[in-house]
């Protein structure tokens, strides 16, 4: 059989694929590997970021899984607060240590005011163009006299206990969230407590707010005395992960509502449902604006049960 | 020479090499098997194991005692959702090669070993079927572009089923096609090789229906001449299968030698019902069906070298001809006369429809992921018996490829069969390197398609399972950790944190705790469902800093968190 030689030239120059694709994989993962930053980087970020800092400033990563790397080499910069941050209005700025040209998905829409490249690692600074004055927030005031919490159901409110240095106990895959040793403690169950966790939410985030897993007929009330009020009540709630996200078949929890009072009058209502995930609340304060008030949260579910619910919230 | 005693020799030489490379791989693995932490399930299988090698030992010095039905129950109880035969195996490893005559001195290993050696012979296997099927060059590039795909050589170490399974499926369509050229030889040992399949892992299960589709498809035409007959032909190695598939099931399963039925179905229903797993894939964690469309396909194209990808594709391309020739009496049931002219004259010389059933080999494996019920959590795992037929595929590819670049670069080169040989190492070392660099972090490998790990985590795939990465932070806990330091160890075992301590990697005054906040140290394995352990550990100790992140390729894999002081 003849062949065509520009058949057959063809077809070779095609074959010469096939070992330049071999070379540039071979090449691919060398880059792959000569482009992870090194140690060394990592905390050369880490000396400029203890310089850089500032009150108000965040300091995070990007993309969000170096969040572990960040935690390690940046520990003394990034407290628990920032870790599990409900979000990031209240920062004025964010240092961003950021490596492959990630984006950290809470700092959307800042504006870039600089940075500093430490080999593989960029740190930026970002600008937030609208931050938040936060007077007070009802996580970290969660204590007496700031505080009190009670668990009502039918005409009997009972008050819950504050005790700290609690043992945490626990844990584990589908252990939820802990109980921190910090809490007011009801009196039924084991659950039945207000104080601060973290939950990871349904973008597997941690989230630091306020544990209160509603009662079954029942309202589970948190009360902060002398809050001094600004324009809003800012805040979030939402259902651990394992709850919210409904079982093997495709079931799902009823809704928790929050209602939030001030001096005892409703300010705003907001109704978590599943699928939901950390959902935002803001409430009109205008009205109380540069007061001292007492501002109460209650918590409700008509069917309370696998709801742990979580909330957090501050004056701004 | 007589034809027949030429036929000896190559087929010497062919095992040879075959037992060469399966040494070099066993040697490889046994290698590696010391620096690779041992797996969530490698632990209830350490257990099993020894329940079943207890029970072995006692068969050997009191029969009729090992045979009532309790000491069967009691020892065969443990783990019977998967069937006995890697596991008596690792057993019978352990008892002997470690307890009694000391030849291999790591514990761990000594379950491990005869899954290193069914990995082994999977890649001598995918050598003899390349060298019958097609040529030596073909059957050398198969086995070790099998053997190198980065999460088949992860899986090779272990003592599970994985790997295992994958060989006898290859042992057993080898079987089969060996017997579609006549005798009764072939067709027995396929039927007993089915059987140890089916005692090796449930996805053996499938191959009946892989078997029946060949025959189907290569003897369509035979079928229909044979139906208006009144004849119905069946392969023999099909019939053997069918009779001694069950025989060596059940013979080889104690467990299943009482109340079989009621057995059988409770083994069938933990299958058929299992539990939805975790598994993340493009950012989203999957729990329930239905799972998603792409999943197998895409992790294939994430985790199997892309050259031996490639040259997969263009094997098949050289071989579609062949396949459609060897499926042509399909055309005979139809009623296009035209259509069947064609058959007739394209049809295969090859009774055995070779590449229709290397095509078949690669498909039916995968089918089950058509189905968005199926479940994903295994990764990759659960369709390694495609692997070798896509291997096969990639070399015939390869001969195809290394026959055009010699015939047209040849010439200029002073030896003849260079182009073939430079290219044959070219295609065969970014598996190497690749497999070579993802250990000991198999599962969290990925090629350079998905831009290796960094890439994957960028896309949001899962970035392992199992816990078996607490077994890299051994030399880290061994020089940091305080004497009799309490580590809670989240997704590891016990039984495998225990053996990481018999194989003397880990300190023995170290202890595993149940709680988060138990121990002077909690470690995290990085996965995405699992990060509600990460904000355990910060509400337990009100810190969120990691004492120390172990990474690959620069990503997070397993973080270790140290109490505050007390």
């Amino acid at each position: 059989m003849e062949t065509n030689p520009a058949r057959t030239n063809r077809w070779a120059w095609a074959a010469l694929a096939v070992p330049l694709a071999a070379v540039v994989e071979l090449v691919a993962q060398q880059v792959i590997q000569a482009r992870v930053p090194t140690p060394a980087q990592w905390r050369a970020a880490a000396a400029y970021l203890r310089t850089a800092k500032q009150p108000g400033d965040l300091v995070t990563s990007a993309p969000l899984w170096t969040d572990p790397l960040a935690r390690q080499y940046f520990a003394d910069v990034i407290p628990l607060a920032d870790a599990a941050r409900p979000d990031a209005t209240r920062y004025r700025r964010a240092l961003v240590a950021t490596i492959r040209g990630g984006e950290n998905p809470d700092l959307r829409g800042w504006r870039e005011t600089g940075h500093r490249d430490f080999g593989r690692i960029t740190v930026r600074t970002l600008a937030n163009p609208h931050p938040a004055t936060v007077r007070y927030d009802f996580v970290e005031n969660l204590h007496p006299p700031d505080a009190e919490v009670l668990r009502v159901v039918g005409d009997a409110p009972a008050p819950c206990q504050f005790r700290t240095g609690l043992p945490v106990a626990g844990g584990g895959l589908g252990g939820g969230a802990l109980a921190g040793p910090s809490r007011y403690l009801c009196p039924a169950e084991g659950w039945n407590y207000v104080g601060p966790t973290i939950i990871e939410d349904m973008e597997h985030r941690g989230r630091r707010c306020l544990w209160s897993h509603p009662v079954q007929g029942g309202v589970m009330v948190t009360r902060f005395h002398d809050v001094p009020m600004g324009a809003t009540i800012h805040g979030h709630h939402g259902i651990a992960y394992e709850a919210e996200r409904g079982d093997d078949f495709g079931n799902m929890g009823g809704p928790v509502e929050l209602r939030v009072l001030v001096d005892g009058a409703e300010a705003g209502t907001s109704v978590h449902r599943d699928g939901e995930g950390w959902k935002t609340f803001d409430v009109d304060t205008r009205a109380w604006a540069g007061t001292s008030r007492t501002v109460t949260f209650e918590v409700r579910a008509a069917d309370a049960g696998n709801r742990h619910y979580c909330f957090e919230g501050d004056a701004r | 020479m007589s034809p027949r005693w030429q036929r000896f020799v190559d087929g010497l030489k062919l095992h040879a090499l075959g037992a060469a490379l399966a040494t070099a791989y066993v040697a490889v693995l046994v290698r590696g098997a010391k620096t690779l932490g041992y797996a969530r399930d490698e632990g209830f299988y350490f257990h099993a194991s020894t329940d079943y090698a207890r029970w072995f030992d006692g068969l050997l010095h009191d029969r009729h005692v090992a045979l009532t039905r309790g000491a069967i129950d009691a020892a065969w109880g443990t783990n019977h959702e998967h069937p006995a035969l890697m596991k008596s195996l690792f057993g019978l490893s352990w008892l002997f090669l470690h307890e009694r005559w000391h030849w291999i001195a790591s514990e761990g290993l000594s379950f491990r070993f005869p899954g290193m050696v069914m990995g082994a012979l999977g890649v001598w296997l995918t050598l003899v079927f390349g060298h019958r099927a097609h040529s030596t060059r073909a059957g050398v590039v198969a086995a070790l572009s099998l053997a190198f795909m980065p999460r088949v050589f992860y899986h090779a170490h272990l003592d599970c089923f994985d790997v295992p399974v994958m060989t006898m499926w290859i042992v057993v369509l080898y079987a089969y096609w060996r017997s579609l050229a006549g005798g009764v030889g072939w067709a027995l040992a396929a039927g007993l090789a089915w059987g140890l399949a089916l005692e090796t892992k449930h996805n053996a299960w499938f191959v009946p229906f892989l078997v029946v589709a060949h025959f189907a498809v290569t003897r369509a035409g035979d079928l229909r001449s044979a139906a208006t007959r009144g004849n119905l032909p069946l392969p023999l190695a099909l019939v053997a299968m069918a009779v001694l598939g069950p025989l060596v099931f059940v013979g080889l399963w104690p467990w299943m030698w009482f109340d079989t039925a009621t057995r059988f179905q409770e083994y069938a229903g933990f299958h058929l019902h299992h539990a939805y797993y975790n598994m993340e894939w493009m950012g989203y964690n999957w729990f329930h069906p239905p799972f998603p469309h792409g999943y197998s396909w895409g992790m294939m194209l994430f985790t199997v070298p892309g050259i031996t990808l490639l040259l997969g594709v263009v094997g098949l391309a050289v071989k579609l001809p062949a396949m459609l020739r060897e499926g042509s009496g399909l055309a005979a049931w139809l009623p296009l006369r035209r259509l069947r002219a064609w058959a007739d004259a394209h049809a295969s010389d090859d009774p055995r429809g070779t590449w229709t059933l290397v095509l078949l080999g690669f498909l039916v494996p995968m089918a089950p992921w058509l189905s968005t019920g199926t479940p994903i959590f295994g990764g990759t795992k659960h369709w390694f018996p495609a692997y070798p037929f896509l291997a096969l595929l990639a070399g015939v590819g390869f001969v195809r490829v290394a026959e055009v670049l010699e015939e047209a670069f040849g010439k200029r080169l002073p030896r003849e069969g260079l182009v073939a040989w430079a290219l044959g190492v070219l295609v065969v070392l970014p598996p190497v390197t690749q497999a070579l660099h993802s250990h000991p972090f198999g599962l969290s490998n990925y090629t350079p398609i998905a831009g290796g790990a960094p890439g994957a985590a960028d896309m949001g795939l899962n970035r392992q399972f199992w816990g078996f990465t607490t077994g890299s932070l051994t030399e880290w806990f061994n020089a940091n950790a305080p004497r009799g330091a309490g580590i809670y160890i989240h997704d590891t075992t016990f039984e495998s944190f225990a053996m990481l301590q018999h194989d003397g990697r880990l300190r023995d005054d170290l202890h595993p705790v149940w709680q988060v906040a138990d121990g002077t140290y909690a470690i995290v394995h990085h996965e995405l469902h699992m990060n509600e352990v990460d904000y355990q550990i910060w509400t337990a100790w009100q810190s969120p800093a990691p004492a120390h992140v172990l990474t690959y390729d620069g990503v997070p894999i397993v973080s270790v968190y140290r109490a505050p002081p007390r």
